[in-house]
């Protein structure tokens, strides 16, 4: 088993197809609204003046972004409950028999992981498709990506083959949760950063 | 805005904290003039308004049934501090109140009791301001969360007290205390307006995350930021007449409810303005 499990995104081949998204949103029966994958896709750049012309500099990336399974769980600090907790294997996970749904965890973490089931009166999130792991399958996003611009494993060897970035726009620093998140920038990214970005489908994530 | 529960809860315990210390300081002072003025049911009062807004947190939660869960992460949460601390308080102020109309403990005593009990109150809402304050949400990690809840105890506490108080027969032999209530209230209100524009310019200078919350203030919530303003200066106002008028219980209903108002707006910018640094 290994001790910590992390995701690898590959942003460059992301084509923003939202495959992932439905496969999580099927596999975990989730109604509008709720999403444990969420696809951002990030737009920015402007009109550039060069001689005597105006030409659009534009540019456009896809960032594929679930619960990150943090290092430091600022969900799992604040509930009140511990109904939130770490698991062995690095898993973040919510005993539903202790959550209370005071949605204190959704304010915490800045993913935007935990989300509340009006149904249930609960907070559910990604739970890195354990079962589907226990019955030896990859997690639903990663087997539906039509791309294979997900990865999962232990992240260690996430971070020896693919390096350890993972401060890319729109997600916050990551010194604060530590992230067990990989991302192989796009190579519009270090223009987000610096130009000003924004997150075009704001209404659907 | 899904906080509405929350925004009862935060304001009914900081009114409680500072009317139960208003009200105690005033007894600390002059202990015949709380004889007079049955200061022992009053506090009957700053319980009630505890069930109110503890009645109203349980509204808050997705499954209310397993509230008693909320207290088991001390260690690191402080959603669990606060609702300890707010059981604590509210458990400490009904013995005290009901051992005060018994008259089982002597007074001395219930001194040294009442100020524990508002050091709890303190710690409360110290709590309280705290459980907001995330590093990833810049219009909350502020000091002026923590001004802002502490102020807003210093100005309704004493209020609420003023406004019962006003409503006695006796009530021209507490003049001192109705001045210290209207001073606490100025104070209170004054600084509140400072600390609220201070929190205004701090967004503006904020990360993108402050400046995103200060768009949403200027541009949804512009007319609530104005009357806010507005009326805690009207307030200001109002208790700043001089001559007897002032203590007419007419006028002190309008000036707790304008008071009032005011708080509920600054706490609905205060719940609004929540926008991460993220996603």
């Amino acid at each position: 088993m290994p001790k910590q499990y992390g995701f690898f995104i590959n942003s460059k081949l992301c084509s923003g197809c939202k495959t992932c998204l439905m496969a999580c949103k099927d596999k975990h029966d989730l109604e509008v609204g709720r999403k444990f994958r969420r696809v951002y896709e990030v737009t920015g750049g402007a009109w550039v003046e060069q001689g005597a012309a105006w030409i659009p500099n534009v540019f456009a990336y896809n960032l594929s972004i679930s619960c990150n399974h943090c290092e430091n769980p600022v969900c799992v600090k604040a509930c009140p409950t511990g109904a939130h907790h770490k698991r062995e294997d690095g898993i973040v996970d919510i005993d539903p028999d202790k959550c209370i749904g005071c949605r204190y965890c959704a304010m915490a973490c800045p993913y935007g992981a935990p989300q509340y089931d009006e149904k249930s009166g609960k907070m559910t999130k990604c739970n890195f498709c354990i079962d589907e792991l226990e019955a030896g399958r990859p997690p639903v996003c990663v087997a539906a990506c039509p791309m294979r611009a997900i990865h999962y494993g232990e992240i260690d060897t996430l971070r020896e083959k693919y390096g350890t970035a993972c401060d890319v726009f729109p997600l916050p620093p990551s010194d604060k949760t530590r992230p067990n998140l990989v991302i192989a920038p796009h190579h519009n990214a270090a223009k987000a950063n610096a130009q000003s970005a924004q997150i075009a489908n704001e209404e659907e994530v | 805005m899904h906080e509405w529960p929350l925004l009862i809860f935060t304001l009914s315990m900081q009114t409680a904290v500072g009317a139960f210390c208003f009200i105690e300081w005033m007894r600390f002072k002059d202990r015949e003039a709380a004889l007079a003025m049955d200061f022992n049911r009053r506090l009957l009062g700053v319980v009630g308004v505890m069930a109110v807004g503890m009645a109203a947190s349980f509204l808050h939660l997705g499954t209310p049934g397993h509230a008693f869960y909320a207290l088991s992460n001390l260690k690191s949460s402080w959603m669990s501090r606060e609702i300890f601390m707010a059981s604590l308080f509210m458990g400490s102020v009904f013995i005290y109140t009901l051992i005060r109309l018994k008259g089982l403990v002597l007074p001395r005593l219930l001194t040294a009791k009442a100020a524990g009990i508002g050091l709890i109150g303190l710690a409360l809402i110290y709590t309280m301001a705290r459980l907001y304050m995330f590093s990833t949400v810049p219009a909350w990690k502020s000091w002026h969360t923590v001004a802002s809840f502490f102020l807003t105890a210093l100005t309704l506490g004493p209020l609420a007290v003023w406004l019962t108080l006003s409503m006695h027969r006796d009530v021209l032999s507490m003049n001192r205390q109705m001045n210290l209530a209207r001073s606490l209230a100025v104070v209170g209100l004054g600084l509140g307006l400072v600390v609220s524009a201070l929190w205004l310019m701090g967004l503006s200078q904020g990360n993108r995350a402050a400046q995103q919350s200060l768009a949403l203030l200027k541009s949804d919530y512009l007319y609530a930021v104005i009357g806010a303003f507005v009326l805690k200066t009207a307030a200001l106002g109002l208790l700043l007449i001089k001559g007897k008028s002032r203590y007419r219980p007419c006028l002190l209903w309008v000036l707790f409810v304008i008071t009032l108002a005011a708080e509920v707006l600054a706490r609905v910018l205060f719940y609004v303005s929540y926008v991460q640094l993220g996603m």
